[in-house]
């Protein structure tokens, strides 16, 4: 060994590398507190195998990268692990490098002559940070597509450059594979490039000075040395951090949020949280003050940060006499951990669906303002009762600021007046009965007592106040005609005016409330209820119809119609009023004249909608639900969902028809079933446990549509994918929230290699074990090392760093032979025995020899095991198509050593 | 030079026997070196820089693009319908999916917006009660003639060209810079 150690040397400087690297005395001894680099170094080698190991699979396309990600994920054997480890050290780097940092920061390491080694450790933390933001896109998931939209745009908003750097990091004007491609290579090759080549730089700056050790002079003058004490230390923080990475890996898993899509509105991205805190102290920034929130809070960071050495020149180390520092230090830490738990639970953006629930006890103007509030986009910008957006004042309690309704008709009508640099549009628009309201409903916000003051605000306001809330508790014309927006509501206008505008009112509601998705008026609309461009002249009563908005369920209990209840009554008024007018007079079609319409017409009316041409749309009504089968599945089949995300989806598209959770128990006549299939639980015929073969065989019906058996069924099945109704990202959400009803986990692991849970058990286990070992053979060492023994290891002697070291070599003959015959210390060595600062390096390396040995062994027993469990025969499903041949029992086994994955997810559980 | 050569350089040089190698020319040589491959440098990188930026300010082709049948647009209310949109970018030709804001005043006439904010390239929304259109990300309000209403967008929304045949509208996609007073067209 020693022979083809010096060979080497003799021809390349491997003795004196070795030697410069490890030896190293450290003043005040070794700590724990200095591991955190070492421990850094260990997370950026991890990251780099994992990395590379997820290379295997990954491909950089827009395309292929979620699915490239996702089968890593699930159906490589141990792919889980390298994802989770890749994943999981990333957020590790970037906590252990803060904390070297502020390590640094607190011995006050970063002072003369140390400065340059500070600087280059700033530049790493924030590769690091870079490194993150580039890998998070890389998966091409809605987390990470969004970060990178939004960071990208950050980026754009610096002054002068900033357009170009955002073009330049996306390589175009949108985001696109040109975005993917570039941040692909920079997060596997010139980021990590960058970080391996300043790290050397660090580690051979730090080497110049050595370690900077404790302030106390006096404590200072104990010696200790880099190995084999400080790399023991090093070692066990490693290795705590690792186990620690497995147990996240395991159960905790990166979250799955869906495939990555433009076109989805019902996306609002929270950034990782990293970056939390300048996403929410970002939101201080307004109009044009907002490039100073996006650019300079970041840079002025980073120059606090770089810095540091060259405006803190005071030469004591010691925390004691820098108060300045120390203050500053822990009020940014304050600020940074403050800020990130308000962006934890601050809503992202605004809500576009909001709505602001008044009491039922308030007055009708109140609940009128409420309404408004929603409708008008007021709640877009305002937060009330913790919903809306936060780009305007929260105002929850502004009622209780004392403000006049003076002065809030005009902050709505002309906010400018107020304040000329406000963005706040101008609600001109709105008539004056709206603007009472709105200024009804914000005098009654003012904490919890908000109904209570709503009645004395609406009492003091105009009597054409307390007329609007008369009128409207007694549904009239005259009231709806109130709520029509571009109508004055004057009560002097004719009954004519009244119902004209009630009617276009109607119109608009009936739009806005989205009865249009389910009904058709005039060959527009959905075709999930019954068509109502005839609806007026079916001599159904003014009653019958504000009952039907307002309960379905009274004259239908099986109505899946949902209750418009929340409408105020004059907005019933008006949509009743419209609904009367539908008399099938004007411009109406064939296809919607008739009261019972048929399968036929609702198809072409489907159709139309779309922007399908009839004869396009043929293939897709046609088949019936034997033939479905036989139609190739989708792209969304193939992506794994994320279920809470494809709820909101669901509650959108599917739930009119299949139930809220899919319950189903929606009447459907004329279809030999006579109700639309639920969902939860779903028909035997298309479960499976597999969760690819299961999305297959929903995702046929989802993308094709279909029609059920039976005569003349009035609701059939749209055709989501080929309408072109939801994007492929929006269907796979959507499916993999379905299997989530049914109990399947879209995102499990098909073939763990070796399921988490036990994985964790057995590293667990075999860390254990190694401890326990290594405990053994310390009280077994310390004879041995108190006797001046050094096991037989030649090296040892190039190592020595204290003196007795070489003399124990020397006699190491003899003095073997008499501990071995005494067991005892010899009276040369007169110090107490315990405690590491006595332990010779060579039986620390004998130590950690063996714990790298326990590590090899148990990784060898562990993939032996692995190997056994995967490829055990079970006959199982595999995530082959189904054939129409094949039908609905689409389970072939020609594939059966594959996938153990159901029989060992059950297992698990 | 030749001077300082001849003269000082002798006992300098540890090999004795190397003629007019002294530091001073050492010295001036590497200054002439940098100083002359500098430029050389330079030039070598204009290629490299060039192959990764020059892709970036490249128009694609837009083409009018049909998005669907003026006759299923409701009159006076924007819609957002998708449509399915050739791709031509780079070396990518194939289909994707898009959507445009489509406001029918008559079968013949249309407005179209892009659906990008002009502030900051989010996603707007359209409040059909308010008839205004509001950007979730910063609250900018537009009417639905596009007209900035309030917020901090510099520029009113973005409209697209169209043209209507046989029934048809059909739309190009094209993207402009966000965050500027001037409609720029970027993709």
């Amino acid at each position: 060994m020693s022979r083809i150690i010096n060979w080497f040397t003799y021809r390349w400087p491997f003795k004196p590398i070795i030697k410069w690297s490890l030896e190293e005395d450290i003043p005040g001894g070794d700590s724990f507190w200095y591991s955190f680099g070492a421990t850094t170094l260990f997370v950026f080698v991890l990251q780099v195998v994992t990395g590379i190991w997820q290379l295997f699979y990954y491909v950089p396309t827009v395309d292929q990268a979620y699915q490239s990600v996702s089968y890593l994920r699930y159906q490589v054997p141990f792919g889980w692990l390298i994802h989770g480890l890749h994943y999981w050290g990333s957020n590790a780097f970037i906590v252990i490098v803060f904390i070297h940092l502020l390590r640094v920061f607190i011995w006050g390491a970063y002072k003369a002559p140390r400065q340059l080694t500070w600087l280059v450790g700033v530049l790493l933390f924030f590769l690091v940070l870079a490194l993150s933001f580039t890998g998070a896109l890389l998966p091409w998931d809605e987390l990470g597509y969004w970060a990178a939209e939004v960071g990208t745009s950050i980026a754009g908003t610096f002054p002068v450059v900033g357009f170009f750097i955002k073009e330049f990091m996306r390589g175009g004007a949108a985001m696109s594979q040109m975005t993917l491609s570039r941040f692909f290579i920079g997060h596997v090759a010139i980021l990590p490039g960058i970080l391996a080549a300043l790290i050397a730089f660090h580690v051979v700056a730090f080497r110049q000075f050595k370690s900077v050790g404790p302030w106390n002079e006096e404590k200072r003058k104990k010696i200790g040395y880099f190995w084999p004490q400080q790399i023991l230390k090093d070692l066990i923080v490693v290795s705590i951090l690792f186990v620690l990475m497995v147990c996240f890996s395991a159960f905790w898993p990166a979250q799955v949020s869906g495939p990555a899509d433009a076109l989805d509105n019902s996306i609002m991205p929270k950034p990782e949280w990293q970056f939390l805190f300048l996403y929410q102290f970002l939101k201080l920034f307004k109009g044009k003050w907002e490039p100073v929130g996006t650019t300079g809070v970041p840079l002025v960071l980073f120059l606090i940060l770089f810095l540091l050495p060259f405006y803190d020149r005071n030469k004591k180390r010691s925390p004691l006499y820098r108060p300045v520092a120390m203050i500053g230090c822990f009020a940014l830490i304050v600020w940074f951990l403050l800020f990130t738990i308000l962006g934890y639970y601050s809503k992202p953006g605004a809500s576009l669906t909001a709505k602001v629930s008044v009491s039922s006890q308030a007055s009708a103007s109140v609940k009128a303002g409420a309404q408004l509030f929603s409708s008008q986009g007021c709640i877009a910008c305002h937060t009330v009762h913790g919903q809306g957006g936060n780009i305007g004042p929260n105002l929850s309690d502004i009622g209780s600021k004392g403000l006049s309704d003076q002065w809030l008709t005009t902050q709505l009508r002309d906010p400018k007046s107020h304040d000329p640099s406000t963005e706040m549009p101008a609600f001109k628009s709105l008539t004056d009965q709206q603007v009472k309201n709105l200024v009804d409903f914000l005098q009654s916000l003012g904490g919890s007592s908000s109904t209570n003051q709503s009645s004395p605000s609406s009492g003091s306001s105009s009597p054409a106040q307390s007329n609007m809330a008369k009128s409207s508790s007694e549904p009239n014309s005259v009231a709806s005609a109130a709520g029509s927006p571009n109508e004055p509501s004057d009560s002097s206008q004719n009954q004519t005016t009244q119902t004209s505008s009630s009617i276009s009112r109607g119109q608009t509601l009936f739009r806005s409330q989205g009865c249009i998705g389910c009904h058709t008026v005039d060959g527009k609309g959905g075709s999930v209820g019954p068509d109502l461009s005839n609806v007026g002249s079916k001599g159904l009563s003014k009653q019958w119809l504000m009952v039907q908005l307002k309960d379905p369920k009274k004259h239908d209990p099986s109505s899946i119609m949902p209750s418009f209840s929340s409408l105020s009554d004059q907005d019933i008024q008006a949509l009743t009023t419209y609904l009367e007018s539908l008399k099938g007079t004007s411009g109406q079609t064939t296809l919607s004249q008739s009261s019972q319409p048929s399968t036929q017409a609702k198809e072409s009316s489907a159709a139309t909608q779309s922007g399908v041409s009839p004869q396009q749309s043929q293939p897709t009504s046609e088949p019936n639900a034997a033939s479905v089968e036989s139609l190739p599945t989708g792209k969304a089949a193939y992506l794994v969902g994320n279920p809470p995300h494809g709820e909101k989806l669901y509650n959108n598209h599917c739930s009119q028809c299949h139930g809220k959770d899919g319950k189903g128990g929606v009447a459907n006549p004329g279809s030999s079933a006579g109700k639309i299939p639920p969902l939860n639980p779903i028909s035997k015929e298309l479960f499976s446990k597999n969760p690819i073969s299961f999305a297959e065989n929903i995702d046929r019906y989802i993308q094709h549509g279909a029609v059920p058996k039976g005569p003349h069924p009035q609701k059939s099945m749209p055709a989501f994918g080929d309408n072109l109704k939801l994007t492929q990202q929006m269907m796979a959400e959507i499916e993999a929230y379905i299997l989530k009803l049914n109990g399947v986990d879209r995102a499990a692991i098909l073939h763990p290699g070796l399921a988490p849970y036990a994985f964790f058990a057995i590293t667990v286990g075999g860390y254990a074990v190694a401890v326990f070992v290594i405990l053994l053979l310390w009280s077994r060492l310390k004879n041995v090392i108190a006797g001046g023994e050094v096991p037989h290891k030649p090296q040892a002697a190039e190592y020595q760093t204290d003196s007795t070291g070489a003399e124990s070599q020397a006699g190491s003959e003899t003095s073997a032979a008499r501990s071995e015959a005494k067991g005892q210390a010899p009276p040369s060595e007169d110090q107490p025995k315990d405690g590491i600062q006595r332990l010779r390096p060579s039986s620390v390396a004998f130590a950690i020899i063996v714990i790298i040995v326990i590590t090899i062994i148990a990784t060898a027993v562990m993939l032996v095991f692995s190997s056994f469990v995967t490829t055990k025969p079970i006959p199982s499903i595999t995530t082959q198509r189904i054939t129409s041949q094949e039908g609905h029992s689409g389970i072939s086994t020609t594939n059966s050593g594959q996938s153990a994955n159901n029989q060992q997810k059950e297992n698990e559980e | 030079m030749s001077v300082s050569e001849s003269g000082k350089s002798q006992h300098h040089c540890p090999c004795g026997g190397c003629n007019g190698n002294s530091p001073e020319r050492r010295s001036f040589l590497k200054k002439t070196v940098g100083i002359l491959s500098t430029p050389l440098f330079v030039f070598l990188a204009w290629p490299f820089v060039q192959s990764i930026v020059a892709t970036i300010f490249r128009l694609p082709k837009a083409t009018f693009e049909k998005v669907g049948s003026v006759g299923t647009f409701p009159d006076n209310e924007p819609v957002l319908p998708k449509y399915e949109s050739k791709i031509d970018e780079a070396y990518l030709h194939g289909e994707k999916l898009r959507d445009v804001w489509v406001i029918k005043h008559s079968e013949s006439k249309v407005t179209v917006f892009s659906p990008i904010c002009p502030h900051l390239g989010c996603r707007f929304s359209w409040y059909p009660e308010a008839k205004k259109f509001i950007c979730p990300c910063h609250g900018s309000v537009y009417s639905i003639e596009g007209k900035v209403l309030g917020g901090p967008a510099p520029r009113g929304l973005d409209t697209l060209p169209w043209k209507i045949e046989n029934g048809q509208v059909y739309v190009k996609w094209e993207r402009f810079r966000v965050g500027i007073l001037q409609k720029i067209r970027i993709g």
